[in-house]
């Protein structure tokens, strides 16, 4: 034997090591990759030589360890262990079919006596070949796997994300799977070349067969997401409608309060009775605070805002932060419009995380105070959000924490938003502390 | 001089403010005078007709009996007097904090009402005065970014601690300076090749303005900077870093 086996086993797990980084994009530190290198050499070499010596099947051993290993590493980044796990078992899916497929190519090649793993092993030349064929093909196939899933995938976030990553880790382990019935299915028929070969091209059919299904899965998920989305929208705007007409009937109310009052002082007045008068007036005015207050739902002022889908998430933010007694303060005093509908879907995104976040820390005050304010200027379309808060972040925290960690659910949905910027061109967004209070504006371009 | 302009359509207010502002100058014996007290703001925007270059103090009414309100008067004074003060005399100041101060950026505003109503004039002059004499307009050094081809952001480089990217998103730059955080979509290495000097790449996702670093630890490879945050500093620069230190401190 020309190649020892922990000197195979090492080419091996650095080959799947590239693939997982290729798959994954994720980069790794210097000293947790040097340990998982270990240990998956020490393993898969172990496995080879001493516990089980039929090739196939400690191949399956050692996949799943790469997976559980490489799995676990990623998981610290992602924190979303469906995904990581996906990764891994893509890593082998891509790793198996590369090593396949350059079985196959060799065999056609220089003909069937090179279909025995034995010839790999005892060679130089067939070994090299084989191993400087199979990374090409894996380096290629898993950077382009890497791309398409993290094309697909940046498209969602939190849940949908992790629901997405649990399909698709279920059809890449019937992928597995399929392999490893393989492998069985090889052990009983022995080597039966053309068995081989068949077998090989069903599965590259049946892993293109996958990129379909995956592409059309979630074109279909996107959809249902937007779907979702204009759902919600129009909720929003019912509620806005249903408040505006509630504040119209309120106004009918005052008005037709205002005309009583006004004849029972000219009664007063009339019969010269000042004393009665003053009572009668006393007696209204602390009635009238109380009913100003209910017309003062600040939703008046979105009148300006022509944008009926920024409307409607304003508004549901409004009322939201109201139904939570958290006053909100909101100046809209100049028409806005003319946003481009592609800008649209980012901007409202990133002004409800705006807003949401605002409000939730605010109410961790005392005296919550949330003012928001759009405007235009040069040609520029700004939103201002500004809010108290408790506990006070220094500007480089908020980004420390949300910007350079991966992973959702952290809290403050910024992370979207920087992936938001990271695309959009169009969109500035500055964050400040000025006086206790923070300080968000977003400015958008408006295209000429 | 400075010239001072009212504008409030109550007349007995307007008296008020008139008076206040002119005892005030009477008795500091400030370089003011009231040129222009009115209920309408056409007379104020007449004044620009004559006089182009003013620079002036405006205390203006938000709710003007007129076609136009303060905050559109404000807008249209910035136009012609980009330097100015503008305060606004308000009885209901909540409801436009942000426009006051990000729309037509006053210096500040006034309650109609408040028992110091006085005091807080007299407070607004004494800012605005000194503003105006204090000739400390430092020499300005903008950099533009270009984040898109419309899109652009002026920042002043004195002014910028440091810029950054992340792993996750390498098109998305957050430019730290003393009070604000900006982010938007750019391109680090193009940044840096034209911010230039004293601005440094000192680490792959990290262009530092050498002037603000306050010290250099090159056992943990970390730069601190004078406000006190910390950044990461790739070992292949520690030495160009220190260089560029020393050069600075000596020149």
């Amino acid at each position: 034997m020309i190649v020892p086996f922990p000197v195979l086993a090492a080419i091996e797990v650095y080959i799947f090591f590239v693939v997982f980084g290729n798959i994954s994009k994720i980069k790794f530190n210097k000293s947790e990759m040097f340990f998982a290198f270990l240990l998956m050499v020490l393993f898969s070499s172990a496995l080879f030589l001493y516990v089980v010596p039929v090739w196939d099947i400690a191949a399956i051993f050692t996949h799943a360890i790469y997976i559980i290993v490489m799995g676990l590493i990623a998981n610290r980044k992602t924190n979303v262990l469906s995904l990581s796990v996906l990764f891994g078992s893509l890593s082998s899916v891509v790793f198996l079919l590369a090593g396949y497929i350059t079985g196959v190519l060799l065999v056609l090649v220089f003909g069937s006596e090179y279909n025995d793993n034995e010839i790999y092993l005892n060679y130089f030349l067939p070994f090299t070949s084989y191993i400087i064929i199979a990374f090409i093909l894996s380096f290629f196939t898993s950077r382009w796997t890497g791309r398409f899933i993290h094309k697909r995938l940046c498209q969602f976030d939190g849940e949908l994300k992790k629901k997405l990553s649990e399909y698709l880790l279920l059809g890449a382990s019937i992928t597995l799977l399929l392999f490893f019935v393989k492998v069985f299915l090889h052990d009983i028929l022995v080597y039966a070349a053309l068995l081989n070969t068949v077998y090989g091209l069903s599965l590259a059919l049946y892993f293109a067969f996958l990129v379909i299904a995956i592409s059309s899965f979630t074109d279909s998920f996107r959809k249902e997401t937007e779907l979702r989305h204009k759902d919600e929208m129009l909720k929003n705007l019912k509620d806005y409608t249903v408040n505006v007409e509630n504040m119209a009937t309120e106004m009918r109310k005052f008005r037709h309060d205002h005309q009583n009052l006004l004849l029972g002082f000219r009664n007063h007045i009339e019969s010269g009775n000042i004393e009665k008068a003053k009572e009668y007036f006393q007696g209204y005015m602390s009635s009238f605070n109380e009913s100003v207050e209910i017309m003062d739902s600040q939703l008046e002022t979105l009148k300006y805002l022509k944008i009926p889908e920024l409307k409607s998430i304003l508004s549901f933010k409004i009322l939201y932060a109201q139904q939570l007694g958290i006053k909100i303060h909101v100046e809209v005093t100049e028409e806005i419009e003319g946003i481009d509908i592609y800008e649209l879907v980012d901007l409202c995104r990133i002004v409800g995380i705006l807003i949401d976040n605002a409000i939730e820390a605010a109410q961790e005050t005392e005296n919550p105070d949330l003012r928001f304010m759009v405007m235009r200027k040069d040609s520029k379309i700004t939103f201002v959000f500004t809010n108290n808060f408790l506990s006070s972040p220094s500007q480089a925290e908020i980004f420390k924490k949300n910007f350079s960690t991966k992973g959702e659910g952290r809290g403050m949905g910024l992370y979207t938003v920087s992936q938001i910027i990271n695309r959009n061109g169009n969109l500035l967004l500055s964050t400040r502390v000025m006086d206790g209070i923070f300080v968000q504006e977003l400015s958008v371009m408006l295209l000429l | 001089m400075l010239k001072v302009f009212v504008c409030e359509d109550n007349v007995e207010q307007r008296e008020i403010i008139e008076k206040c502002i002119a005892n005030y100058i009477l008795i500091e014996d400030l370089n003011m005078k009231v040129v222009c007290s009115t209920g309408s703001p056409n007379d104020i925007l007449t004044y620009f007709q004559n006089d182009s270059k003013v620079v002036g103090l405006y205390f203006l009414d938000i709710d003007l009996e007129c076609d136009i309100n303060g905050i559109q008067l404000a807008i249209e004074i910035r136009k012609h007097d980009p330097r100015g003060f503008i305060v606004f005399v308000t009885a209901d100041a909540d409801s436009h904090l942000l426009t006051f101060r990000y729309k037509v950026e006053a210096m500040d505003y006034i309650v109609k009402g408040d028992i110091n109503i006085k005091e807080n004039i007299c407070e607004c002059i004494r800012n605005a005065y000194s503003l105006y004499t204090a000739k400390t307009t430092p020499l300005q050094n903008n950099f533009v970014f270009n984040i898109s081809r419309h899109n652009t952001i002026a920042l002043e480089r004195s002014e910028i601690l440091y810029l950054e990217t992340s792993q996750d998103f390498p098109h998305s730059i957050l430019v730290h300076t003393e009070n604000v955080t900006h982010q938007f979509r750019g391109n680090l290495s193009k940044a840096a090749s034209e911010l230039g000097e004293p601005f440094f790449r000192c680490h792959r996702s990290i262009i530092v303005n050498i002037k603000k670093i306050a010290r250099l630890d090159s056992e943990k490879l970390q730069l601190t900077l004078k406000d006190g945050t910390v950044v990461v500093l790739a070992d292949k620069y520690v030495k160009k870093v220190k260089t560029l230190m020393d050069k600075l401190s000596s020149s």
